[in-house]
């Protein structure tokens, strides 16, 4: 299992330097640089080529590469041509708003996702059923953005129960880091919790058919504990796999979501440096992101013999 | 024997204090303390007006360095760090700078001669002062006199050095000699405010300077005294417009700084909130590629100029005709002395298609396409676009949009080669020598016709005012008969304030000095 694991940490350190290069080549592909956004709209041909030729802009492509590609081999990701800081800070700073967030949304959609399927498979084809499946079907549709825009007008500026956008450090305080959340941790875990609402529904559905469930009953066991403890532990592997890619769609989400709420993280971050074309902080941002996806798939795989004894790593 | 270089400016126009429109909100007694949140549209890149000429630097650093000169409410310069106007000899090549004493720096140092020679050096030598000061000599005649001695004579040296963006802040010469061209992320100026704290991508939280010494004059517009009513203020990086009016609605922020158009109506129609609008913010145009084979031929600009219907046109773009104004003039109104509708009107929304497919016959267009270059992420740009490239294929012209996004829009505006016209907003000017589209160093390469540079470098030259707005009315006929760009209106931009924050005096740009909150 630990030569497993081995295994798998250095095909992600392989994986990550391609997700460099790639990343690279397409990112220099787009046209435009950072200089418009630094000089501003009023500066003249000679002022942006001085500053081209400052940030190294002006040489040619292998060599940026070059330069760019051995940092990284070394652990350094340069600095943001924008912020003038250091990648792996400006990185770094961004990454509490950006992790509490996914947390709290994938909190959100876990825990109402699975709720929500366990109804509606305990209660098949009953009005419950098809009413948990439809509130589902409407986390699917609704887009992200307009449900927070929603929740902004009706929560802030009408009832004035949550502040509208911004971020408070947990070390500041907790329960404001909580308020200011609760908004964007909704409005990125819904759709999530549908897709994890129906997933579990289905499995649960096979579950509850299967012959170990029907002896459970037959042992006179409480209908909870047929649920929980044998239904449902067996109906969660495909559910885990399906939340595994949720929190990976969550990390995707986090980009449209901290905009709207106006989240200092790491999302908004990527967005903004691709307006910028502050090259080394995008690069530096997608290794980063390719390593949460990377480790994300490890633990979900790794779970997978917690709760069945049957899987084996070799 | 001496004169003043901008005696002219008090022949101004205005007599009201036209940059300013809007409710005036500054009743009762200013109250001090309270920190100002001020959404803004995305974080600085920089703090440094040397650098940058992005409004938002000068925006949130103009609270922090001041410059030696600043244009009061009616578009007078007025001295700022400068103890009086510049006094400049006969021949305009001399000018002699006194300034204030006993004016602190937030580090504690004064501020001197040496600390002005360093700056203005710098921000020639990297910033827009290459244009006005190459080759000139600047140099410290004691403690608290910079003489600056030019090559050869610029009318609107003064009127420079008291501009806002771009600008040419004054720095202590220890900071210039340890930053050297770098942009200044933590600049020490001698402003009422001083920077407490720039959580990059987040906010800059200033604080107030109590050591700030003003110049003791009424405030006016950018100049005058500077009231630091507010311990704090908290320029917040929101860039979504719709998360900026709803923090604003909510009591998230106080200020709204670039309010959308569509929201005006809600802003004036509530209690909680008022609106303040920014004019002259912009002008509309379109900016001709003078680099463009296609573009150099006369006709074909006259025809574009021929075929397209102002009006609907801006209204399309903005959609709402309180946030524009149709002018003739490429110096805005509000900019006092330089303002002028007539040269030139008769050329100015023509808007006839019969007359545009006539002017283009005659030009010998052969159908190459015209490359309009927009981008969706500025919807005016993009919807003035779509409209115009309708009137212009009306009358005869092919045409081919490049619709990217703001970076690429810029990359490929920089290559002279690959576009052929562009509408967008551009910054204005009180002289047309400061307007950027109308060197040729800028991005539409604009040389213009015999007439246009005859009279640019005669304007060049002098300082009086009647022959400066001779000068420029003939230069501003001759840009339209050349078909130079295409003008079209003044656009304004909004900001929204929460109804418990008043200001006492107020600039086209935003300010937070003279600003206090109940």
């Amino acid at each position: 299992m630990f030569a497993y694991v081995a295994r798998r940490l250095g095909s992600m350190v392989a994986t990550m330097l391609v997700v460099g290069v790639v990343v690279f080549f397409v990112i220099h592909a787009v046209p435009g640089d950072v200089t418009s956004a630094l000089l501003g709209q009023d500066a003249s041909r000679e002022q942006i080529e001085a500053l081209r030729a400052r940030l190294n802009l002006d040489q040619p492509l292998h060599v940026q590469f070059v330069s760019w590609f051995g940092g990284v081999v070394r652990g350094d990701l340069g600095s943001s041509t924008y912020m003038r800081v250091p990648v792996i800070d400006a990185i770094g700073q961004r990454l509490e708003p950006t992790g509490m967030l996914a947390l709290l949304a994938t909190l959100v959609a876990v825990t109402l996702g699975v709720t929500l399927g366990v109804i509606a498979a305990v209660r098949h084809n009953t009005w419950i059923d098809y009413a948990v499946m439809f509130v589902a079907m409407l986390g699917l549709s609704l887009p992200g953005f307009w449900l927070g825009l929603l929740m902004i007008l009706t929560f802030a500026v009408k009832l004035r129960w949550l502040p509208a956008a911004g971020y408070v450090p947990l070390a500041e305080s907790p329960i404001d880091t909580l308020r200011y959340l609760v908004m964007p941790a909704v409005s990125l875990g819904f759709s999530q919790a549908a897709v994890i609402a129906r997933m579990t529904r289905a499995s649960m559905l096979d579950a509850l058919r299967e012959d170990f469930v029907r002896t459970a009953r037959s042992k006179g066991l409480p209908e909870g504990r047929v649920v929980v403890r044998h239904a449902l532990r067996n109906a969660l592997i495909p559910v885990l796999t399906v939340i595994g890619l949720s929190i990976a769609t969550v990390a995707g989400g986090v980009v449209v979501t901290e905009t709207v709420f106006n989240i200092p993280g790491a999302g908004r971050l990527v967005i903004e440096s691709v307006q910028r074309r502050d090259y080394p902080v995008l690069q530096g941002a997608v290794i980063a992101v390719a390593f949460v996806y990377a480790l994300v798939n490890l633990l979900v795989d790794l779970s997978y013999l917690g709760l069945d004894p049957r899987v084996r790593y070799s | 024997m001496s004169r003043h270089p901008l005696r002219w400016l008090v022949f101004s126009l205005l007599t009201t204090v036209l940059m300013v429109s809007g409710v005036a909100a500054a009743q009762g007694t200013p109250v001090r303390g309270g920190s100002l949140r001020v959404a803004i549209t995305g974080d600085p890149p920089t703090l440094d007006p040397h650098t940058s000429t992005a409004v938002i630097v000068l925006e949130v650093a103009s609270h922090v360095v001041e410059y030696l000169y600043a244009r009061d409410a009616n578009g007078l310069v007025q001295p700022m760090l400068a103890a009086a106007l510049p006094e400049v000899s006969e021949d305009g090549l001399t000018y002699t700078i006194r300034l204030r004493e006993g004016v602190p720096f937030h580090d504690g140092h004064v501020l001197n001669a040496e600390d002005v020679v360093a700056s203005l050096d710098r921000w020639r030598r990297i910033g827009t002062g290459k244009a006005y000061m190459a080759g000139a000599e600047i140099t410290a005649a004691d403690d608290h006199t910079v003489v600056i001695t030019l090559p050869a004579p610029v009318g609107v040296l003064t009127s420079v050095l008291g501009w806002a963006e771009g600008a040419a802040v004054i720095y202590t010469a220890a900071q210039i000699a340890e930053v050297g061209d770098s942009p200044i992320d933590a600049p020490i100026g001698t402003g009422p405010y001083r920077l407490k704290e720039w959580r990059k991508g987040q906010e800059v939280i200033l604080e107030r300077f109590d050591s700030y010494v003003g110049v003791d004059a009424p405030a006016s517009g950018d100049a005058g005294a500077k009231h630091a009513y507010l311990d704090e203020i908290r320029f917040i990086s929101v860039p979504d417009a719709a998360t900026r009016q709803a923090g604003l609605e909510s009591g998230e922020y106080d200020v709204n700084y670039r309010a959308s158009a569509s929201d005006l109506e809600l802003i004036e129609a509530s209690d909680e909130m008022y609106a303040w609008m920014m004019r002259p913010g912009y002008n509309y145009i379109a900016v001709i590629n003078h680099a463009s084979p296609l573009m150099q031929n006369q006709g074909v600009r006259r025809a574009l100029q021929a075929a397209i219907d102002v009006y609907p046109l801006v209204l399309g773009a903005f959609g709402d005709d309180d946030v524009f104004a149709l002018t003739a003039s490429i110096v805005p109104r509000e900019y006092g002395a330089m303002f002028n509708d007539t040269a030139g009107a008769e050329l100015y929304d023509v808007g006839d298609p019969d007359l545009a497919a006539a002017i283009l016959k005659e030009s010998g267009y052969d159908g190459t396409p015209i490359r309009w270059l927009t981008s969706r992420d500025y919807d005016y740009q993009y919807r003035g676009t779509l409209i115009a490239v309708d009137q212009t294929t009306a009358v005869g012209f092919n045409s081919e949009i490049i619709v990217r996004d703001w970076a690429t829009t810029v990359s490929i505006r920089n290559d002279p080669t690959a576009w052929d016209i562009f509408i967008g907003n551009f910054t204005i000017a009180p002289e047309p020598e400061m307007i950027q589209y109308l060197t040729s160093t800028y991005l539409n390469s604009y040389e213009g016709s015999a007439e246009w540079r005859d009279a640019m470098d005669r304007l060049a030259r002098t300082t009086d005012l009647a022959e400066r707005q001779q000068t420029w009315a003939e230069a501003q006929q001759a840009f339209y008969e050349d078909a130079g760009a295409i003008q079209m209106a003044n656009t304004f931009l909004l900001n929204a304030y929460a109804s418990d924050v008043h200001v006492e005096a107020r600039y086209f740009l935003f300010q937070a000095w003279n600003t206090w909150k109940e």
